[in-house]
């Protein structure tokens, strides 16, 4: 089995006049968590919309699992900026849906409770009545459905009270324990400091750094810096 | 492909919004048939467009002969099947509002990327798509004449025979299919409800009101001549209400089997090309 799971080979990325992806080349290991920094149109959901098969590069290549097989994606689980869900079906038959297009096999309900839909979470209930943070937990549990090897997650803890922070973030630990790979976007520098194992920083469409945790930790030890501040050094192109 | 459609099936048999209007439609058929069974009042004038179908208008001197020809009209089972098939409304309706509601809306609450997610392709997520449209339409399209059929014809013995009012269903469904390929392919352009919805409401119209009449013209006459709406109503006029029709040849269903599926295939094609490297929400 090969330690990369996804490549990017100068994949470049156009809206009308914006470049949001500036040759971005870059390849992901199996069992690491990458966190993925960077501003607002940075860059960083493009990059995951391309690898989720939701928008085409304009130049560039990438593989996913050393393929280009979009088939290959049912081995990956996606969330992208909001869960999307069929409205009037409740979570489980949703779970079960996305279980039925992936070809896989899995206990829907063990995966509801995984991300904390208890016992008086009506299984009945549709998605669109139920509240953001159920429905971010819904997103998480439909990008875990057939156990997929690598996990792109954009904002996940996006609408979760502290309780369902601290519950994602345990989840993806354990997860990423099993063996599972995440690529994890998000603005709260802090939670991906929490878990992330290594760091991809983007400013406008360009991979700017890549460092891995320990690496990161040795160059910001006694300078009384934190992943945020480094971050924007970084940016604004201050010492590293 | 199985598991698209598998899918696709599931969450649409589950959508209660579409089971709805199934039920208002049930309900408003069944009223139709209400009315003419007890109180004689033939659908037609509850009909709010037909009387301003143009082959009322050219079958008959004037709209009161017609009436009175038609208050005179011993309803049949088969006949009413067919008075049913030469109403060229009920398609194009269903035309302007299936794709737009089954397919734009899954661009614009953006259900479609679930599949996308999963790893299916963009041409098998397509073919499912239309495949349960054509099958919504064609369940419509069942409702629409047999619950009148089964409520007011039970009983009544037909003119035609089984097998020739089966084949003229079955060229019906393939015409309305054909019908709705061209919304269809403008909801895979604009990937929305509301611009899928005004354009094929633009579409129809325009074609209903101002192409189909246009005359001299040989790109629109061509058009005209073989166009799926047309033909849907021609292949229902000809054996509705009495009127002397072209026999349904063997050489005339290839012609109608040929314009339909080449129609399906034109528009799926063009709709492939546009959603293949589309980008989604």
């Amino acid at each position: 089995m090969s330690d990369t799971v996804i490549n990017l080979s100068n994949v470049s990325k156009r809206y009308r006049r914006r470049r949001a992806l500036d040759n971005v080349s870059l390849t992901l290991k199996r069992g690491r968590i990458y966190g993925l920094v960077g501003q607002n149109g940075a860059g960083k959901t493009t990059l995951l919309r391309i690898l989720s098969g939701l928008s085409e590069p304009n130049a560039g290549e990438y593989s996913i699992f050393g393929d280009t097989n979009p088939a290959n994606r049912r081995r990956l689980g996606i969330l992208i900026e909001h869960p999307v869900f069929y409205e009037n079906l409740s979570w489980k038959e949703n779970l079960k849906t996305i279980d039925v297009l992936k070809g896989t096999r899995s206990d829907v309900t063990e995966l509801g409770e995984t991300v904390g839909f208890g016992k008086d979470d009506d299984y009945n209930t549709v998605l669109r009545s139920m509240s953001m943070g159920n429905k971010q937990r819904y997103g998480i549990a439909a990008a875990l459905v057939g156990d997929p090897e690598v996990v792109l997650l954009d904002e996940p803890i996006n609408g979760l009270d502290p309780l369902g922070v601290k519950d994602v973030r345990e989840l993806i630990l354990e997860l990423n324990r099993k063996g599972t790979t995440f690529l994890i976007s998000s603005h709260l520098l802090r939670e991906l400091w929490e878990i992330a194992t290594d760091y991809i920083f983007i400013h406008k469409g360009k991979i700017i750094e890549r460092v891995s945790r320990e690496e990161l930790q040795t160059r910001i030890e006694g300078k009384d810096q934190n992943l945020e501040n480094y971050f924007v050094d970084l940016v604004a192109g201050g010492t590293k | 492909m199985t598991k698209a459609l598998k899918a696709e099936a599931r969450t649409t048999s589950r959508d209660w919004s579409l089971l709805v209007c199934l039920a208002v439609y049930i309900g408003f058929m069944l009223i139709v048939a209400s009315m003419a069974k007890y109180l004689h009042i033939v659908p037609y004038k509850i009909w709010p467009l037909d009387e301003l179908n143009r082959m009322y208008l050219t079958s008959f001197t004037n709209l009161e002969d017609f009436i009175s020809w038609h208050d005179a009209y011993i309803f049949t089972p088969d006949r009413w099947f067919m008075d049913w098939m030469s109403a060229n409304e009920v398609t194009p309706f269903l035309a302007m509002i299936f794709p737009a509601f089954l397919i734009g809306r899954a661009f614009t609450s953006r259900t479609i990327n679930i599949p996308v997610y999963a790893g299916i392709s963009r041409g098998r997520i397509l073919v499912s798509k239309v495949i349960v449209s054509y099958i919504v339409l064609a369940v419509f399209s069942f409702v629409g004449v047999w619950v009148p059929q089964l409520f007011y014809g039970h009983g009544v013995p037909g003119i035609l025979s089984a097998g020739a009012v089966w084949t003229r269903v079955g060229l019906r469904i393939l015409l309305d299919c054909a019908v709705m390929s061209i919304p269809v392919m403008v909801t895979f352009i604009f990937r929305d409800v509301i611009r899928s919805f005004a354009v094929n409401i633009a579409y129809i119209l325009a074609y209903g009101t101002v192409i189909s009449r246009i005359q001299g013209n040989p790109i629109i006459d061509f058009i005209n001549k073989h166009h799926p709406m047309r033909l849907a109503t021609t292949l229902g006029e000809h054996f509705g209400y009495g009127v002397p029709g072209i026999p349904l040849t063997s050489g005339r269903v290839i012609y109608l089997v040929g314009v339909s599926v080449g129609t399906i295939a034109v528009t799926s094609g063009i709709s492939y090309l546009l959603f293949r490297k589309a980008e989604l929400k």
